[in-house]
């Protein structure tokens, strides 16, 4: 384990932002963190980089207890801010050498380093500009850099691609890949529920302060698949055919358009194959698909609330 | 020491800085009739540009906690004090060396003396840290911009009413000097009268002690307050 929170409690005031929290995330790999606004996220962040005091609970680090008077051990965390938080009267490369330099990273070293940083985020050739002068994904890439230079054992990456372009997310989550290849543990909590869904190892979702599930995406959706459903185009649709889809086991209902079918069987029936036998007797298949619930669907029937609902609103 | 470099780099990359630090002084010290010793009225606007040049570098420290760069300062392994520490070792060594250089050539032009020139950037250092501390006091109340600058350009005019800039504190009335003594434009504007005076007593030793004080009030509360 690289780092892990055991029934951790903190308050601000009559809010429990964190509500016996516990999970651990093993080395090598990249737990997405997922919970709609004001589930305790940030405090998590913000308790794990040993920013703020915990009331209660132990949380470890590199197999030490993180404290905010333990300075010494921030020195293998990195952290990529939710906001773009560079300083705008420096260069690119200047903004590294300076978070090179508070992790005491000198020398042939430190040039080094930021040589490396900047092309791995792909801004070499911006390293004499201001951030001003980059564009909103630039910036978001500078920001990651600024916390990658130190080369950190555990990083920690809240939100890093809100608010930017396609091209450029794409780019931040192939490099987040690539650091997970390098050894980097990452904790990674994100908007856009697709983002996890296609880099994390494991996922913890929170909601309200409370760790409310975890595990990799397969044990996440199984706890909340209670229905397979199966669609289907065939080329003779008839009457008679949905009625021979509905005799078939475990299946629940049946709707029937044009030459579409939708066919919905109890959990764990694994119709699929029924049903292809049973529309090939009746002529030819021109589609089929079986549904998988997605993290989405996770999301929402754990906590009842879509992780964007701010954005969907508006 | 990167973050005492750095801001030394920010600073003077800023131009609310380079106005402040370069362009007023120099604006002041070659207009005669401010320095002569009966008048003296140029010691006091200087004292007040000091003030702004504090209040624009302290800004720094602000707007690091307002974009939240000081969350990420803070995730390295880096102490409160070491922050404030180097920030203000490098803003307090802009004033002092352009101190220096004002008092230089102040002292060409007007002949100042060594004695003189020496008391008086001895004046105007250890008001410079009461400033920048004052400034960071007072940055460390506001989370906007706007309002801190609002309300600061309301209290500077009073503190240089009350501190005897614009109207000397012999003309003010007995209640108001008292009200003055609470700031310390009050406490630099009678350390500049004993200089200009040339009367080197307990007086004008009191004057900067008091200032010393409120440096250390100031900075005290400043450093205090959790800068997220």
């Amino acid at each position: 384990m690289i780092a892990g929170m055991q029934n951790v409690v903190k308050r601000f005031g009559n809010v429990q932002a964190l509500d016996h929290v516990s999970f651990a995330i093993h080395e090598g790999e990249i737990l997405g963190l997922l919970g709609p606004n004001g589930a305790g996220k940030t405090t998590v962040i913000r308790t794990l980089a040993g920013l703020i005091k915990a009331d209660s609970g132990e949380i470890t680090l590199l197999g030490k207890k993180q404290d905010v008077n333990n300075i010494r051990l921030k020195q293998h965390l990195g952290l990529v801010t939710q906001e773009v938080t560079v300083f705008e009267e420096l260069t690119a490369e200047e903004n590294l050498r300076y978070f090179g330099g508070l992790y005491g990273v000198k020398g042939d070293k430190l040039r080094q380093r930021v040589k490396e940083t900047l092309e791995f985020v792909g801004l070499s050739e911006h390293a004499k500009k201001v951030p001003g002068k980059f564009s909103g994904g630039m910036q978001r890439r500078l920001n990651i850099a600024c916390a990658l230079v130190h080369s950190p054992k555990f990083l920690i990456m809240d939100e890093p691609t809100v608010g930017i372009d396609p091209q450029s997310r794409s780019y931040i989550l192939e490099s987040v890949k690539r650091l997970t290849m390098e050894g980097t543990t990452l904790l990674y909590t994100s908007n856009y529920m697709e983002e996890v869904q296609a880099i994390a190892s494991r996922i913890v979702i929170m909601d309200q302060g409370k760790v409310i599930a975890s595990g990799t995406l397969d044990e996440l959706v199984s706890r909340i698949q209670h229905e397979e459903t199966i669609r289907i185009t065939v080329s003779n649709p008839s009457v008679a055919l949905a009625e021979r889809f509905r005799a078939i086991q475990g299946v629940k209902t049946v709707m029937h358009n044009g030459a579409d079918y939708t066919i919905v069987s109890g959990a764990g029936s694994d119709n699929l194959n029924r049903v292809l036998m049973v529309a090939q007797q009746r002529g030819s298949v021109s589609n089929i698909v079986a549904d998988k619930p997605t993290l989405e669907d996770v999301f929402l029937t754990l906590t009842g609330k879509k992780l964007r609902d701010e954005e969907a609103g508006v | 020491m990167t973050i005492f470099l750095f801001a030394f780099i920010r600073s003077l990359r800023r131009k609310s800085t380079l106005v402040a630090m370069f362009v007023l002084p120099l604006a002041i010290v070659f207009i005669r009739t401010l320095w002569t010793l009966e008048n003296g009225r140029g010691f006091l606007f200087y004292g007040m540009i000091i003030m702004f040049a504090a209040f624009s570098l302290v800004r720094s420290i602000m707007i690091d906690r307002m974009t939240g760069t000081v969350v990420r300062i803070f995730a390295a392994p880096v102490a409160t004090f070491q922050y404030l520490f180097q920030n203000l070792l490098a803003f307090w060594l802009i004033i002092g060396v352009q101190t220096i250089v004002f008092v230089v050539i102040g002292s060409a032009l007007y002949g100042w003396g060594i004695e003189m020139a020496v008391r008086l950037i001895l004046s105007y250092n250890i008001f410079a840290v009461a400033s920048l501390a004052f400034s960071l006091a007072w940055n460390s109340m506001f989370r906007s911009k706007v309002m801190s600058d609002a309300i600061f350009s309301i209290i500077i005019s009073l503190m240089a009413l009350l501190g005897g800039i614009f109207i000397p504190i012999s003309m003010l009335p007995d209640f108001l000097r008292k009200i003055g003594m609470l700031f310390p434009t009050y406490w630099l504007s009678n350390s500049l009268l004993f200089i200009q005076d040339k009367e080197w007593n307990g007086q004008y030793w009191l004057s900067i002690l008091i200032m010393f004080l409120f440096s250390a009030a100031f900075l005290l509360y400043g450093s205090k307050r959790r800068l997220e």
